[in-house]
């Protein structure tokens, strides 16, 4: 007896590798876009926060990176990233979930207790176009991007970016010396 | 995705044509590499790491006699006066417990330990990296050398850091390289720059994946903006 065709098969046989380069060519575009706003508003953000930001330090950044178990098809992240070893990681990026789409700017503090710390200080800020969200760690803001608009998420993750630098500089930057707990 | 990318590097391929010729142009004699044809090329093929690495210092070398900055080509933060100190490099130095691909060395009073990956950053197997920073530390105890920044030159990277080495990404390293040319084509002579074209041309086709327009298959016609987008920044200061 003949096995029924599995369509996935025959058409990934076809089209696996070219997929593989169309999905890696979608990921340079949006990381492209989400770097050039970072490097645009490095110098201003790096004043806001009172931190030295390099823009050669500046990495990509994909959530998931590889194909495997951490592909849910729900949710990832695409974009890039700037750290400071054992300290922070700061990303600029489009982020997918539960089927919507956002542009996101975003700090990872390590320190738990400095995170929810400087979380408190923006969260507690009146003035401000977006809320401040706390994750594991990570404190963000984030604006839907319809499907309509997203030839303009650059755009709109450079007002979101504009909000992150307000944000920073109202609150006196990130302070992490004087904030971090002692041991 | 494949269909809009598709259309998408359709779109790019006059682009790509147009930037090729500026390059050539600006190459007056020599053309741009990635018109040579180095694809299937043994010597530099995608799995001899070896011969990159061969390429790299000879390249690094020849730089050096035209007083050229390695330290910002290799994207190294440079410590007063060191950038201008005497020169030499060493391929597989053999230290305990390991050998390293690159060992530049500054005059007497710096060091600098290039690693040399064909692949992605997070593919390598980065666990000798601690190894070479104790050992780049002891020299600095023993001999009062500096030890600079040591640099992972790799095809891409996820991380900032490995084991204490910071990524520097082959296509930088092509992009700076292809901005120096025509100087070096004037100082070293078309011969020297032709080979510089060749290994640029072997980086950029066997291990960037680019590509020029006319290019067989789909996955590979689906790189012309990524192409694209590499001349464009190496054409510009």
């Amino acid at each position: 007896m003949n096995t029924p065709p599995n369509p996935l098969l025959v058409e990934g046989a076809k089209s696996y590798p070219p997929a593989l380069a169309a999905i890696s060519e979608f990921r340079r575009l949006v990381q492209a876009g989400c770097r050039r706003v970072l490097v645009s508003n490095l110098e201003e953000l790096a004043g806001a926060m009172s931190e030295d930001l390099d823009p050669k330090l500046i990495i990509n950044h994909a959530q998931p990176d590889k194909l495997g178990a951490g592909v849910d098809g729900r949710s990832a992240a695409l974009g890039v990233q700037l750290w400071r070893k054992g300290q922070w990681r700061l990303f600029y990026c489009l982020l997918w979930r539960d089927g919507k789409l956002f542009a996101k700017t975003s700090i990872f503090i390590r320190n738990r207790v400095v995170a929810e710390q400087r979380y408190s200080v923006l969260n507690n800020k009146k003035q401000k176009s977006y809320p401040v969200y706390l994750q594991n760690r990570e404190i963000y803001i984030s604006k839907e991007v319809s499907l309509d608009q997203v030839n303009d998420f650059a755009k709109i993750l450079g007002t979101l970016s504009r909000d992150w630098v307000g944000l920073w500089r109202s609150v006196g930057g990130l302070k992490l010396k004087s904030s971090a707990p002692k041991p | 995705m494949l269909h809009a990318a598709k259309a998408h590097s359709k779109q790019c391929e006059t682009k790509l044509k147009g930037l090729l010729d500026k390059s050539d142009s600006r190459l007056k004699r020599l053309k741009d590499p990635l018109r040579a044809n180095v694809g299937l090329h043994r010597w530099l093929s995608e799995d001899h790491e070896e011969a990159y690495s061969d390429w790299l210092a000879w390249m690094l070398e020849e730089l050096n006699k035209v007083n050229t900055d390695l330290l910002e080509l290799l994207g190294v933060p440079a410590p007063p006066g060191v950038a201008s100190l005497d020169v030499a490099i060493e391929r597989e130095y053999r230290i305990t417990g390991g050998r390293l691909d690159l060992l530049i060395r500054f005059g007497q009073q710096a060091l600098l330990i290039v690693e040399v990956k064909v692949t992605s950053a997070d593919d390598a197997q980065v666990s000798k990296h601690k190894v070479y920073c104790q050992w780049l530390k002891r020299q600095e105890e023993l001999y009062h050398l500096r030890g600079l920044q040591p640099v992972l030159l790799a095809v891409d990277a996820g991380e900032a850091e490995y084991e204490g080495f910071a990524p520097l990404l082959w296509e930088d390293f092509c992009v700076r390289v292809r901005r120096m040319l025509p100087k070096i084509q004037h100082r070293l002579g078309i011969v020297t720059a032709a080979m510089f074209v060749a290994f640029i041309g072997a980086v950029e086709q066997n291990l960037l994946h680019l590509v020029q327009p006319g290019s067989q298959g789909i996955g590979q016609s689906l790189f012309y903006a990524r192409t694209a987008d590499h001349l464009e920044r190496s054409l510009t200061t």
